[in-house]
């Protein structure tokens, strides 16, 4: 039905009137005819209904026969509202330069999505789209998919997998990364190496594969020392260095060692308090132009802004660059504070844990933790003992 | 023989199908003529009867060869020679 009155009202229908002499008889040579009149209502006098614009034209013989007249009351549809708006040029000159302008608009991207990345950052992706010329406003003809795939392959290591798709306005950059670390696939180093102390500590066990052991267990080590020489002895029977062989080191070495933790936590901070005024403002951007209302007026001393932006879009990948930007600003005022010692112990204990979750994830492990912390300057120190390779 | 053959009966009999629905819609199929329209009256001939239909505020939606549609205030639909 609705599709229906879409064709009456391209086709163009109009509002009659019909007065005389058999108006029955007009409506069943009407009928006969196949000439479809809809909403028939009866006056005193006569008919209102409507009628098409062909319909119309074809009712002179009706009329004629039934000695009826038909007075148009009104005109509905496209082309009458065309007659009407003919002398309006720019108006139909702006439809046509906008409708360009949206078809000229459609070849560009628009909006990249990054996908699937954890290591690499969507700036790192973005800027490097940039750099390839595939970036944010580019012609989606000068795109080639397949390359941008490759090159970004070729250029990040980690990437193993990557699919460049473009939609509409929309580019969707996905990729899939090497979740192994680096060292995993990496070539193995065949020159022979010595093993070396990276910190001061007692040897609390050692198995040597390869190489020769230069400390053993229980021996205190400095930083620099050799643990393992890649060079090995052969003797002779006499019990004389005959020669040297490099099959370089291999040794899994546990240390006892210190680390040394200190950290400080000034007493006295800086914290914003939200007075709970706010003022919001609207403004819309096209390319770098920002459009923003010129009467909008805020007096406050200090805020917090925070803007967002949102894209226009058609579809979910027909984007253009017109942005609508919301600026909210929030008023605060910054207070002097001090933590007590308490609630400073808490961050000094917080850090310190994050600081030991990370040696932990090294591999290091904690064999007993020693903290002092000193009365004005809140301070904690650990001392720990661990393995290092 | 009609209704033994099962062929439909308003094609061999020239019968007309009235279909209301509600009060506000009546929908006439196989009608032959309108010979009367008012506010409150509608008469339709068909081919071996008058149909009368009686309301207020009637108006025929749409009406072409072959049926046409009437809303309004039903009051009655009847039938005359």
């Amino acid at each position: 039905m609705f599709v229906l009155s879409w064709i009456k009202f391209f086709r163009g229908y109009v509002y009659v009137h019909l007065t005389g002499y058999a108006t029955e008889r007009f409506l069943n040579l009407c009928g006969s005819r196949n000439i479809l009149i809809w909403n028939l209502k009866p006056t005193e006098d006569g008919y209102y209904f409507y009628i098409s614009v062909d319909g119309y034209r074809s009712l002179k013989p009706i009329l004629k026969k039934t000695k009826t007249k038909a007075r148009i009351l009104k005109k509905y549809g496209v082309p009458f509202q065309l007659f009407r708006y003919r002398k309006h040029k720019v108006f139909a000159a702006g439809i046509a330069v906008s409708a360009v302008l949206l078809f000229y608009c459609s070849g560009f991207v628009w909006n990249i999505e990054v996908k699937g990345n954890s290591y690499l950052s969507e700036e790192t992706i973005l800027t490097f789209l940039q750099n390839e010329n595939a970036g944010f406003g580019v012609p989606k003809r000068n795109i080639n998919c397949e390359e941008l795939e490759e090159k970004l392959r070729s250029a990040y290591s980690e990437v193993i997998w990557t699919s460049v798709k473009v939609y509409g306005t929309k580019m969707t950059v996905e990729l899939q990364e090497n979740l192994l670390p680096e060292e995993e696939y990496e070539a193995k180093d065949d020159t022979p190496e010595d093993i070396v102390a990276k910190k001061d500590g007692v040897i609390a066990f050692m198995v040597t594969r390869t190489g020769t052991p230069l400390v053993t267990a229980d021996m205190e080590v400095k930083k620099g020392d050799i643990l393992v020489s890649g060079r090995a002895e052969i003797l002779n029977d006499d019990g004389e260095v005959a020669e040297y062989i490099y099959p370089g080191a291999d040794a899994d070495i546990i240390a006892e060692v210190n680390f040394y933790y200190e950290d400080e936590i000034n007493i006295s901070y800086q914290d914003k308090i939200k007075t709970g005024r706010a003022k919001k403002d609207y403004g819309i951007r096209f390319f770098d132009y920002h459009l923003k209302n010129p009467f909008f007026r805020q007096d406050y001393e200090q805020f917090d802004l925070t803007e967002h932006a949102s894209q226009l879009h058609f579809t979910d990948n027909f984007y253009l660059p017109v942005y609508f930007e919301t600026y909210l600003y929030e008023e605060c005022q910054t207070e002097e504070k001090t933590y007590s010692k308490t609630e400073a112990a808490a961050i000094a204990q917080s850090r310190f844990e994050q600081y030991l979750a990370n040696l932990e994830e090294k591999g290091i492990q904690i064999l007993e933790k020693k903290c002092y912390d000193r009365k004005s300057r809140s301070e904690i120190c650990g001392n720990r003992d661990g393995g290092c390779l | 023989m009609i209704s033994q053959l099962e062929l439909p009966k308003d094609l061999m009999l020239g019968a007309a199908i009235v279909t209301i629905t509600g009060r506000k819609e009546v929908l006439v199929e196989n009608y032959k003529g309108i010979i009367e329209l008012e506010d409150s009256l509608v008469k339709i001939q068909t081919k071996n009867c008058r149909l009368q239909i009686l309301g207020v505020h009637l108006t025929v939606e749409y009406y072409t060869n072959e049926e046409m549609k009437i809303v309004g205030l039903i009051d009655s639909v009847s039938y005359e020679y």
